[in-house]
């Protein structure tokens, strides 16, 4: 009886234990999986020195989710995957570059425009989601002009 | 038989270990718990704060048959903030304000600016947001709650380009949305319907992923082609980090998962970051014609 008892304890224990563990489970986010992208971005062949690209998925062409960002830091740009990846498919990627001259007075903290904001259309490939994907991107010199958020498909520049 | 029934039995080391440990899980368990009590409480309060300022609103479109412009028109003038004051039962408050079209409506007159140093208004203010003044000036108190200009970039419905006046290098002016610069809208612009429309959008998230935040004082209005403090464009997404653009500064909080906003109906609705992007945008427009329901997605 008591040989009993004493061994019902570590049983009351692991029961305990694979309850509270098992209660931390399910949930979980649905949704298209988010995958981490990087590369090179130019501005006519002149790496963009500051600045911003945004990931958004081209309705137009039937692609659903979120939308994501990443900073431009000399030229390059990283999205990292998990809760903040890029939906994979036809997506519109808009940038906005700047020349990197912080001018915190004229509240510019990554200085002037270079362009104003370009939209281009890039198509992230699906497969080989686990592996960071790479989208080098330019922008063509005549994102310069006045023309606003003019778009272009990737194929047309790159 | 007798001596082992009269002798006292006591807990072996084992045991209370065993009833230490026991204790030690349950109060592991039960501290997270508590924090996210606390969290739900704040979440709460804050959501209770966004349906006062649509009461506000609505209670100002009764009065004066207009919603609020976004900012008067002056070179920062005055945000939408201190014309709904004394619907907040802030009339105090409101009546020590200098308004005109001169320098002196200015938020930064000798007259307003002391306002916005004085105390922080809980009005406006989310109690799990930690930041509590702006980044530029840090004697004045800022707001987590701003107006929506509207959308940029394309209508999925119908594939226009949403109209914006890019002049500027802050991201521009969104026309699309219900809080305009020097211009008031009236509740039958909203077109869309008043339960599929973002009017009003919480920005209470901390610095994170490297993006210092950018607040501003909570009465600063904005500058025509130029930068726009108490409205926003829907730019990014929910919980982006975003703040390079002045104008195009993302929507988020420091609760988990997403962002508070308040409807054209009155009702608050909290929207997951990773909502739809597309109906993010269409939600945020009064006049866009878009398919789909923010609050049933």
């Amino acid at each position: 009886m008591r040989a009993a008892a004493y061994s019902s304890i570590p049983f009351v224990l692991f029961t305990t234990l694979l309850t509270v563990s098992l209660a931390g489970c399910g949930g979980g986010d649905s949704g298209p999986p988010r995958l981490q992208i990087k590369g090179a971005i130019t501005f006519d062949g002149q790496p963009i020195p500051a600045g911003t690209i945004t990931f958004v998925p081209d309705a137009s062409q039937g692609n659903q989710g979120p939308a994501s960002n990443a900073t431009i830091v000399n030229g390059a740009y990283t999205i990292t995957a998990g809760s903040k990846g890029v939906v994979g498919g036809p997506n519109i990627a808009r940038i906005a570059a700047f020349d990197g001259n912080a001018r915190p007075e004229a509240e510019l903290p990554l200085g002037e425009l270079l362009f104003p904001e370009y939209e281009m259309e890039i198509n992230v490939p699906t497969a080989g989601s686990s592996d960071p994907q790479t989208v080098d991107l330019n922008v063509p010199k005549d994102a310069a002009r006045p023309q606003q958020k003019a778009r272009r498909s990737a194929s047309d520049d790159v | 038989m007798k001596p082992c029934v009269s002798r006292k039995r006591g807990f072996t080391l084992i045991e209370l270990l065993v009833v230490i440990a026991i204790i030690a899980i349950l109060v592991a368990l039960l501290l997270p718990a508590v924090q996210s009590a606390r969290e739900a409480a704040r979440r709460t309060e804050c959501k209770n704060k966004l349906k006062q300022i649509g009461l506000a609103l609505h209670n100002y479109h009764d009065t004066h048959s207009v919603y609020p412009p976004a900012a008067l028109p002056s070179s920062d003038g005055l945000s939408w903030h201190v014309m709904i004051l004394p619907q907040l039962d802030l009339e105090g408050l409101y009546t020590q304000f200098e308004f005109g079209a001169q320098a002196g409506g200015r938020y930064s007159s000798a007259v307003n600016l002391p306002l916005v140093q004085k105390d922080p208004v809980r009005a406006f203010l989310c109690p799990s947001g930690t930041k509590e003044t702006a980044d530029d000036v840090a004697a004045n108190y800022t707001t987590h709650y701003y107006g929506i200009m509207g959308p940029t970039g394309t209508n999925a419905t119908t594939g226009v380009a949403y109209s914006e006046n890019t002049a500027g290098s802050h991201g521009g002016f969104s026309r699309e949305g219900l809080f305009q610069i020097y211009l008031s809208k009236k509740e039958r612009d909203i077109l869309d319907g008043t339960s599929n429309t973002l009017v009003v959008g919480e920005d209470s998230w901390t610095a994170r992923n490297g993006n210092p935040t950018r607040y501003r004082a909570w009465t600063r209005g904005g500058n025509v082609n130029d930068f726009m403090a108490p409205a926003k464009n829907l730019a990014q997404q929910i919980n982006a980090d975003y703040t390079t653009l002045f104008n195009d500064m993302s929507f988020g909080s420091n609760h988990p998962g997403g962002a508070h906003f308040l409807l054209g109906d009155g009702t608050v609705h909290f929207i997951s970051e990773n909502i739809d992007y597309n109906l993010y945008l269409g939600a945020g427009s009064i006049a866009g014609t878009e398919n789909g329901s923010i609050t049933s997605p």
